[in-house]
């Protein structure tokens, strides 16, 4: 038992949780709105940046950060999306790309908020008001309670009329229009809980974390990442991104320890080409459709 | 202030040029498989490396090197569009967005792997050289850069308008299903499209390596200027990729200059996001063309 909960791998179990909960974001966007956002790390990043800013620039507590965070971030999503809606697959993917890296550009050289490249180290003050915990499994108990929020919602939706009209908007949007669908009005409502959800992530990272700088945070390969798990899960299945998770995160962890940054993002890209080409459906779908010949 | 304004149009023309080189391989794959290739970049970087060592282990010129690494990517793109490509073809545009993504993170690593972070650069004696015309200075490199991706565009605009796989090309990228009926061989030309659009990318690898710096990301710095290219000429027109390409690199040398280094690279990504939002269809592609390839 006490290997089994030691710092190493109670950090793998955290990091497990959060990158299902931050997949499962962009499953409601992609998996369920068809809306292949490239952009994710955008709202990840801006998330933690302003917990981070607000904590240690102006000493306020990183709850309101997280509230800041979460505005700004929803607020930004909606002035990005609205115009991209009108773009669709790839196009809209294409766009998405464009923000992570404008954020970095804006995190770099906006030094006098963001410390530039040199990044924000976060003072470790251990409290339920900082949101810093000496132990690891307070933060396990709270990515948790994160990556279930987002599974609710993600349950909650694929049962109800949003996920059905989303689902409805994915596969044919004329169609779906003409049926009396806002469309427009239900892409927003689905990007807003990605943005507001993804911040939390976000947050979550900084206060774990401890120390931000532009390209680990905004970097595209956290979009991918994001993206990865859900493929991997199954995508537009409430559990593919938590089994997506816990089979990739894991694994990555082993990976880091032995092998450095080239042969570990090698096997990442074998694993989501194969996962691609041979299970689209993803471990979730593949199952499902084993056990219902 | 004014004076230095025919250098810097100049040199944007002949930067222009090379990012037009860089997208005309992007556009082609678009408009014959509607697949947005995002492992394009990757392939120029393959190129890039295949310049270098060949200038390092046996002192072949980069210019050269067209003929011997070209033959070679146009062959990795054949098989590319074998294993990769094909499979995806019908496939959801997630599945295809990141089949092509994760080519270009295997592609990525792997150069990482084998070659190391280093970057590397080939140094030739005309590196340096420059000629002056009037108060206008024109660096070798670049004009050689210019000349050749003007070449190539002109040799894939006339393999199109007037071979018989050039015309059928474009038959298919007008109606993929009409061509079909007509007798082409979608797949064979499919085939032909991915690796002429790579080898494409191949070309303009070897110019680069004499400017460029080689190293494993290099294609993700340049894929998001072709993007840009690419989406501003109209996706699936050669002759846009070029336009837009001259374009871009005037613009970017301008706002370089005038306003800031930084918003250089923001000034691309905002031009390319308005013309996302108001031309879609771009300079010269077809109204719809944006909207097609998704379902």
């Amino acid at each position: 038992m006490t290997v089994l909960f030691n710092d190493y791998y109670l950090n793998i179990l955290v990091m497990t949780c959060l990158w299902a909960a931050l997949s499962g974001a962009w499953n409601l966007m992609a998996g369920y709105g068809g809306l292949v956002s490239l952009g994710q790390s955008a709202f990840f990043g801006i998330g933690a940046y302003v917990t981070a800013i607000v904590y240690t620039k102006y000493g306020i507590s990183p709850w309101f950060g997280l509230i800041a965070g979460m505005i700004v971030t929803t607020g930004l999503a909606v002035a990005i999306s609205w115009p991209c809606f009108r773009l669709r697959g790839a196009f809209f993917s294409l766009a998405t790309l464009v923000f992570p890296i404008a954020m970095e550009i804006v995190a770099n050289n906006w030094s006098d908020m963001t410390r530039g490249p040199s990044g924000i180290a976060i003072p470790f003050r251990p409290g339920l008001d900082t949101f810093i915990f000496s132990s690891r499994s307070a933060y396990l108990i709270a990515a948790f309670i994160l990556m279930m929020i987002v599974y609710g919602i993600t349950r909650w939706m694929h049962r109800g009329k949003l996920g059905l009209y989303l689902i409805a908007v994915r596969d044919d949007e004329a169609t779906a229009q003409s049926m009396g669908i806002n469309t427009v009005k239900v892409k927003l409502i689905v990007t807003i809980m990605s943005a507001a959800l993804t911040a939390v992530g976000g947050f979550f990272y900084a206060q774990y974390i401890l120390f931000l700088d532009p390209p680990s945070v905004f970097s595209i390969n956290i979009s991918v990442q994001i993206a990865l798990l859900s493929i991997i899960g199954g995508l537009g299945t409430p559990l593919g991104p938590i089994v997506g998770s816990l089979v990739m995160t894991p694994l990555d962890g082993v990976l880091s320890q032995f092998f450095g940054g080239g042969v570990r993002l090698l096997i990442y890209g074998i694993a989501l080409l194969a996962a691609v080409l041979l299970a689209p459906k993803g471990i979730v779908g593949t199952v499902k459709a084993w056990r219902r010949p | 202030m004014l004076d230095i304004l025919p250098q810097l149009l100049v040199s944007g023309l002949l930067i222009g040029g090379v990012y037009g080189l860089l997208s005309i391989g992007l556009t082609l794959i678009f408009g014959v498989l509607r697949i947005v290739n995002f492992a394009q970049g990757e392939f120029i970087m393959l190129a890039m490396f295949g310049a270098f060592w060949l200038h390092a282990l046996w002192g072949i010129d980069p210019y050269l090197s067209i003929f011997i690494v070209t033959p070679v990517v146009f062959g990795l793109g054949l098989l590319t569009e074998r294993v990769v490509i094909k499979p995806i073809l019908h496939a959801p545009h997630a599945m295809q967005i990141f089949a092509t993504f994760g080519l270009s993170v295997v592609l990525q690593n792997l150069a990482l792997t084998f070659w190391g972070p280093d970057y590397r650069s080939v140094q030739t004696e005309y590196a340096s050289q420059s000629f002056i015309i009037g108060n206008v200075a024109v660096s070798a490199t670049s004009l050689y850069a210019f000349i050749v991706a003007f070449l190539m565009a002109a040799i894939l605009i006339g393999f199109l308008q007037f071979s018989r796989d050039g015309k059928a090309l474009r038959a298919m990228v007008q109606n993929r299903y009409a061509a079909s009926l007509m007798g082409v061989n979608t797949e064979r030309l499919n085939r032909i499209a991915f690796g002429a659009g790579v080898a494409c990318a191949a070309v303009a690898g070897c110019i680069l390596t004499p400017i460029y710096y080689t190293f494993p990301t290099a294609g993700v710095d340049l894929i998001i200027t072709a993007f840009v290219v690419v989406v501003l000429g109209g996706l699936g027109s050669v002759a846009g990729a070029m336009v837009g390409g001259l374009i871009i690199g005037v613009t970017q040398t301008l706002t370089g200059f005038f306003i800031s280094v930084e918003l250089k690279d923001v000034i691309a990504l905002v031009l390319f996001i308005v013309i996302l939002l108001v031309r879609p269809q771009g300079l010269f592609g077809r109204a719809g063309m944006e909207e097609i390839g998704t379902k």
